[in-house]
């Protein structure tokens, strides 16, 4: 079908004898369908380029000084040309028709940008819309389950928790996954810099810096994937490319923009747990079934503490209301040549958990550009500062599970430690402070040399530094482990500059079109960090002056330098806008790898075919507007690994009487270099019935090898291991599909629907020598990187109720490595989301199910077993007398009797293997648009009233786990529910 | 205008040429300035010694726990110590049956290469080096091939055939198969030839927690006992305590204390506890090992060693008795500060008795034999006894003064081809074969050169 374009009638009237100089053009800009006014629509003169955008009303004012041509363009609207004559003193109505094809609209790309329809890779877009309906804290929190082929995690639900990102899979065994992720062309280091110091990880795990970014700050963030997108990143697309893109000053009359909301935060499920007497009888249960009398050593639960007295430790611990509240402000305008935006935002939530908790944060970003009036020379500025602080307590989680009649007390008020030596009221007087500072600058100036010729540089500079203090006061420590109260203070800090000059080449020549791109990016990481442990404190109220302290446990500091050096091109070449061909080379050096061994060399080449331009298939199907067929091909790379692998050296140890001594770091090895990841992917796009349903097939073939590991060595090298390129091969492959249809489009009611859904598939398809390696437990070759490996449990014997498991090497015993066998695989097997919103006149409902289906590992049901861990309510299910017939044991506690051996193997066997889908409520959005007439007459703009709920309700295979997404089984403070009301006022 | 846009493309271009030709220099890192490169460490003497002493450090308990690995586990092995609240491991130990899996028998092995492997990289990085004198240099090395022949002795008494590695680098050290006793022991005897011909009579700073001269002999005199070489085993022991500095014994009370007069070579520890002492003693009133009622019943009535080096306590109504050489830990630290203890003077004196004895030099192979028994407390035996007999009385001194210090009774018993008879008595399930650790099973692994122990 022809894109059908309604040329509306054009009002251009009239000449009236005016005494306005310098004349102006005024105008609105509506919506032919709606006659709903358009805001942000970019209006100017064609010849002068002179220009501004309209407002809320979609009104905008011109000075106009010859007949000339005005051009309205609109992301979401065809672009329109009128002429215009001055002098007109009627308002002039230009009615534009909505762009549904999101073919059409721009992508932002590596450096550069394209429109979907000529785009060779594979990219998926998030909106500022997306994220604004979720009332969070993290901006990956709010990408989660938007986009194919991305698979987030949370896995602390807490403030500042860090999440886990896989796009298309894991191609690493044991160097990182995580992707690259870049704001406004600077790359921004995700690994949290607190990791793997056990001190400063005690209370909230890593920090995940990505907290750092205010989402209602970001615009878009576009997902690279394929080789072809990823390819000009080089080395660093292998895990796939996330760009997040910042807000821009609009030209226009100066708006101001408030924005607020508050709401409430808490945990949406809990754990069926026992109650007092359940729990009880279960415990006596096992002593009675291992024939043995309890005494107050192996059953203080039954002997030593009140067992009339239960409390639910799940929602003592779990069940607290925190409170979030969140302002955003910004101001933005300027002329068609200069823009700027201001913007503060501040955050405040407490937590869930017991004690007076928070986390705050406050940050300004800011943005200024500049086009010089003859439109070649442009400079643009961007920066962005935040602060944030938390205050957590250590890991609280595992407390929920107390048995319902457990005291921390004892009965004289005093803390109790003697069963079991850990005590939740001593870990609530234990502080973690956690303070991030992020800068993040970036500065781009470009130069039009010649027609289609343009220089361009861009220089950033970011600065990331957490600070952290930990404080054990002595009444939190059990006083028989003789440990002495202690303050940590630790401060790390990263520091990257980058600058990236490039040169950019267009051409059009009938039906040719070609587009090149030459550039060189050079980086450099400076990793920072000290950690200083001050012990036995005699005075604790000056636990934070160092000089307090009455000893120096350990004062330790860290530095690591990481260089970077790239040059890369693409030529794109177009012709009559059906063919479309896309090459991409990069040849990266990284400081990571030894001398010789730094250098790699990247590319992929991309097609596409947009058939749809075809005569003949225009005839035949003309119900598909839109047809696109793409593929590409290339090789990506990794480098997440340690630096300085390739040096000896020697750093200070423990002192030998009273002389720091030096000890050698690792051994060496000088010759590894780049993993590689080998990536193919073919896709079809189309859009059907005037692009009302839009639909896009994805498939991915991605192998990775060259794998940087740890390569295990016999301990005679005087180390167990160092780092290698392993010659295994992980395979990536997967089908992804997103369909947008707009379902029901009438003046004043839309409704449209999006679904992903992606089917992904990992498999380990070699490792040398894998049985004789110290990966033989991990991973066995066929299987996912996600392999789970355990006994096969059988079932429970009906006349003993003894948990029987299969015995493989038929020793007659059950024992660990040889009777494991593959159990399952962790992993997503199928996810994705569907969103669908309703538009009715000002309202807007949103509604975002997200779903994964699942298979992993789950709490083990071993009823009585334990006096300091409370079961869920499954091992009431258990074996109780010959002939029962059940999954469940029977109840057992003590070490050496008949069912006790059996049923502590219990937890690493496949009875603890299971499903794990689950469906998500995730996000609820619903707001209101004040009618503009309304507003008129109180001189504002805009004026929206809102409401946001995030993780509403989950339907899960099982309610065993306190969230189905972490599939651990120890379990973490899950994502909480958030309700929220907010307004937001455009001045 | 024309010219403008030359200019500025003259200018673009050396700017990425310099990008693509200097590339090389740019990805050039700056060094960690947490940690020095070994050359440097190496140019240096303060660096070297510090690089010296970590190796030290690995056999105490302040950074690593080699004394960890032998006290305990070769008592086990043998007939000194049975386990109350122990691990599945530790019964390994204790049956004689270790699996090849055995995480503490991997963890020996591993510890005591990892101290080879920074011996090798010291000699290797001094040898290479010109800048440092020539006293330090041959100090340094004397001392790193002393601790490199205590590994290797350990390794081998505890293994049999064990990979000789002699070279930091790991292209020469990954493939290396096990190498015959006798040629790991003809490498020991050179390292300490070379040790005690080097090393000064003095300690540095006067502390007895490095090797000198007498370190070197003492560990030789050990070396020729067990090859059987009693001329040259007498001559070495004769050497260390005719030096002077280790006598008269002290008191058992002072023994294992810091700097002891006793002491040949201790570990310094840092905190003034060490393994023995921090684990031997009992953890919320119950001991993880207690003492075989054999080697109680081995003590004479008034032994002053069996009064102060052992303790008891009443673990869930049995009366439990456990080493008690070293009293402090990481609870008890009020008493004066302990070091582990690794030679020492009175196990000289039972090294030239024996080696005496089997010189038909009864009378003075008695003699020392008296020294000892005296410090304890009890009767001088007579001397005139058979060789056979003054053999015999070696061995059960040396039971009674030595037990759990670094697997002296477990290395005793092989050498004096009296294990089969004396362990099958007390411990039914004892083979022959179990006289030799398995070699960890991860290390066949990574090493396809390396063969396992019969028996396993």
């Amino acid at each position: 079908m022809k894109i059908k374009i309604c040329i509306a009638a054009l009002l251009l009237l009239c000449l009236e004898a005016s005494a306005q100089v310098p004349p102006v053009l005024k105008g609105k800009v509506i919506n032919a369908a709606t006659h709903e006014p358009v805001a942000d629509a970019a209006v100017f003169i064609e010849t002068t380029k002179q220009g501004t955008s309209t407002d809320a009303e979609g009104l905008f004012k011109l000075t106009l000084t010859a007949p000339d041509t005005l051009v309205v363009s609109h992301i979401n609207f065809i672009t329109r040309r009128i002429a215009v004559y001055p002098l007109t003193t009627k308002e002039l109505i230009v009615e534009v028709e909505e762009n549904s094809r999101q073919q059409d609209e721009v992508v932002v790309i590596g450096y550069g940008t394209t429109t979907r329809r000529f785009n060779t890779g594979s990219v998926s877009k998030i909106s500022k819309e997306i994220i604004a309906q979720q009332p969070v804290s993290n901006v990956l929190s709010a990408i989660q389950g938007r986009a194919p082929g991305v698979f987030v995690s949370t896995e602390n639900g807490l403030p500042g928790g860090n999440l886990k990102v896989e796009i298309r899979g894991k191609n690493s065994l044991s160097a990182g996954n995580n992707p690259l992720y870049i704001v406004d062309g600077v790359p921004f280091a995700s690994t949290p810099l607190n990791q793997g110091k056990t001190d400063l990880t005690y209370a909230n795990g890593p920090v995940s810096p990505l907290n750092s970014i205010n989402p209602a700050d970001i615009e878009s963030i576009e997902v690279l994937k394929d080789a072809d997108a990823t390819a000009i990143y080089g080395s660093r697309g292998a895990n796939s490319v996330v760009l997040i893109t910042t807000k821009k000053g609009k030209a226009g009359s100066t708006t101001a923009t408030i924005n607020l909301y508050q709401g409430n935060s808490q945990v949406a499920h809990y754990i069926p747990l026992l109650d007092l007497q359940q729990y009880l009888m279960l415990r006596r249960e096992a002593f009675s079934n291992d024939g043995v009398t309890p005494a107050a050593w192996n059953a203080p639960d039954l002997l030593v503490w009140d067992t009339t007295k239960s409390t639910d430790w799940q929602r003592y611990i779990l069940g607290g209301k925190a409170s979030v509240s969140d302002v955003q402000a910004s101001v933005s305008g300027g002329s068609q040549h200069t823009r700027f935006l201001i913007s503060g935002n501040y955050r405040h939530e407490t937590s869930i958990l017991p004690g007076d908790q928070y986390y705050r944060r406050a940050g300004t970003h800011f943005t200024i550009d500049h086009t010089s009036e003859n439109n070649r020379f442009n400079i643009s500025l961007s920066s962005s500062y935040t602060k944030d602080k938390n205050v957590l307590p250590p890991a609280m989680y595992g407390y929920a599970l107390l048995p319902p009649n457990y005291s921390p007390y004892k009965a004289n008020g005093s803390l109790d430690w003697t069963y079991p030596a850990i005590n939740p009221a001593a870990t609530l007087m234990q502080e973690t402070k956690s303070e991030t500072e992020t800068l993040l600058t970036n500065l781009i100036a470009g130069y039009r040399i010649a027609t289609g010729l343009s220089v361009k540089i861009s220089a950033g500079y970011t600065r990331t530094q957490l600070s952290q203090f930990i404080k054990k006061p002595a009444q939190s420590l059990n006083p028989m482990l003789g440990q002495p109260n202690s303050a940590v203070f630790g401060n790390n800090a990263l520091t990257s500059y980058i600058a990236e000059p490039q040169l950019n080449y267009h051409k059009d020549a009938g039906k040719h079109s070609i587009e090149a791109l030459g550039g060189a990016s050079w980086q450099q990481s400076i990793n920072n960090g000290s950690s200083i442990k001050g012990i036995k404190y005699s005075n604790e109220q000056l636990f934070e002056s160092l000089s307090a302290a009455g000893d120096i446990a350990y004062a330790q500091n860290n530095f690591t330098d990481y260089r970077y050096v790239s040059a890369f091109a693409r030529v794109n070449y177009r012709y009559a806008n059906r063919y479309v061909v896309n090459a991409s080379w990069r040849r990266d050096g990284s400081s990571r790898f030894g001398p010789d061994k730094q250098f790699g060399n990247f590319g992929a080449v991309g097609a596409a075919w947009i058939f749809s331009e075809e005569r003949f298939f225009h005839e035949r199907f003309s119900f598909i507007n839109y047809g696109k067929l793409r593929g590409s091909f290339g090789v990506t790379g990794n480098d997440q690994i340690g630096d300085y692998q390739y040096l000896t050296t020697y750093a200070p140890a423990a002192a030998y009487s009273g002389v720091t001594t030096f000890y050698p770091v690792r051994l060496a090895n000088p010759d590894y270099s780049w993993e590689k990841t080998n990536k193919l992917e073919a896709a079809l796009e189309l859009g059907m019935f005037n692009s009302r349903a839009q639909l896009t097939v994805d498939y991915y073939h991605n192998k990775s090898d060259n794998q940087l590991l740890q390569y295990p060595l016999p301990s005679q090298t005087g180390f167990t291991s160092y780092q290698y390129n392993l010659p295994a091969t992980v395979q990536n492959t997967g089908w992804e599909f997103a369909l947008q249809t707009v379902n029901i489009k009438q003046k004043f009611f839309k409704w449209t629907t999006d679904i992903n859904i992606t089917i992904p598939r990992n498999k380990l398809v070699a490792f040398p020598d894998l049985a004789t390696s110290s990966f033989a437990n991990s991973y066995v070759v066929g299987q996912s990187l996600y392999v789970v490996k355990g006994y096969h449990f059988t079932g429970v014997d009906t006349q003993s109720g003894i948990p029987q498991y299969e015995d493989v090497n038929k020793d007659g015993a059950i024992s660990f490595p040889d009777d494991y066998v593959v159990i399952g695989n962790q992993v997503a097997t199928l996810y994705g989301g569907m969103n669908n919103t309703l538009d009715y006149k000002g309202f807007s409902l949103s509604l975002f199910i997200q779903f994964v289906q699942q298979s992993g590992l789950m709490p083990a049901s071993l009823p009585g077993f334990q006096y300091f861990v409370n079961s869920n309510t499954t091992v009431l299910d258990r074996w109780q007398q010959p002939g029962d017939v059940t999954t469940v044991p029977k109840a057992t506690t003590t070490y050496g009797s008949d069912a006790f051996a059996a049923v502590s193997q219990l937890p690493s066997s496949s009875a603890v293997y299971g499903n794990a889908n689950y469906l998500r409520f995730k996000t609820i959005s619903l707001s209101y648009n004040l009618p503009a007439t309304w507003m008129q007459r109180i001189k504002m703009q805009g004026c929206r009233l809102y409401m946001l709920a995030q993780n509403v309700f989950t339907i899960s295979s099982s309610d065993t786990r306190i969230d189905p997404e972490m599939l651990s089984t120890s379990g973490n403070i899950p994502a909480l529910r958030t309700i929220a009301a907010g307004l937001q006022i455009t001045f | 205008m024309r010219i403008r846009k030359y200019i500025i493309l003259l200018l673009s271009l050396p700017c990425l040429w310099l990008f693509f030709t200097g590339c090389k220099k740019m990805v050039e890192a700056d060094p960690p300035k947490d940690q020095l490169t070994a050359d440097k460490v190496f140019s240096d003497s303060s660096s070297t010694i510090a690089a010296l002493l970590h190796i030290y450090t690995k056999f105490g308990l302040s950074s690593g726990t080699i004394e960890g690995y032998f006290a305990p586990y070769p008592s086990l092995y043998a007939d000194e110590l049975r386990p109350l609240n122990s691990s599945p491991d530790d019964v390994e130990y204790y049956t004689n049956g270790i699996t090849i899996n055995n995480s503490i028998n991997a963890a020996t092995w591993q510890s005591l290469y990892a101290v080879i492997y920074e011996c090798n990289a010291l000699i290797n990085g001094i040898d290479n080096n010109g800048v440092l004198s020539a006293t330090l240099k041959s100090q340094c090395i004397g001392e790193a091939k002393f601790l490199r022949a205590y590994c290797y002795f350990l390794l081998v008494n505890c293994y049999g055939d064990v990979p000789l590695v002699l070279s930091p680098d790991i292209n020469e050290t990954v493939n290396v198969p096990r190498t015959a006793v006798a040629d790991v022991y003809a490498q020991i005897g050179q390292d300490l030839f070379e040790a005690e011909n080097d090393l000064p009579e003095a300690y540095p700073a006067g502390i007895k927690v490095r090797a000198n001269k007498w370190a070197a002999s003492a560990l030789l005199a050990k070396v020729y006992l067990y090859l059987e070489d009693w001329e040259s085993a007498e001559a070495e022991a004769t050497k260390v305590i005719g030096s002077g500095i280790y006598t008269p014994l002290e008191a058992p009370s002072a023994v294992f204390l810091a700097n002891s007069k006793e002491t040949i070579l201790q570990f310094s520890e840092n905190y003034g506890f060490t393994w023995s002492g921090n684990y031997f003693q009992p953890f919320f009133g119950s001991p993880t090992y207690a003492l075989t009622t054999g080697l109680l019943s081995a003590f004479e009535i008034g032994d002053l060693r069996k009064q102060h080096w052992i303790d008891s306590v009443d673990n869930y109504g049995e009366m439990v008795y456990y080493p008690a050489k070293y009293k402090n830990s990481g609870f008890i630290t009020a008493n004066a500060g302990e070091y582990t203890m690794c030679l020492r003077v009175a196990e000289q004196y039972l090294v030239r008795a024996e080696a005496r004895a089997h010189q038909d030099k009864i009378s003075d192979a008695v003699s020392d034999i008296n020294v000892i028994r005296s410090r304890a407390g009890t009767a001088p035996v007579a001397d005139n006894v058979s060789a056979d007999l003054c053999l015999q009385l070696c061995q059960n001194e040396r039971r009674r003064e030595l037990f759990t210090e670094w697997g002296n009774r477990f290395f005793d018993l092989k050498r004096t081809g009296t294990i089969d008879q004396v362990l099958s008595a007390v411990k039914p399930s004892w083979q022959s074969s179990a006289a030799l650790y398995p070699i960890p099973q991860t290390e066949i692994n990574y090493n396809s050169q390396l063969t396992q122990n019969p028996g396993y």
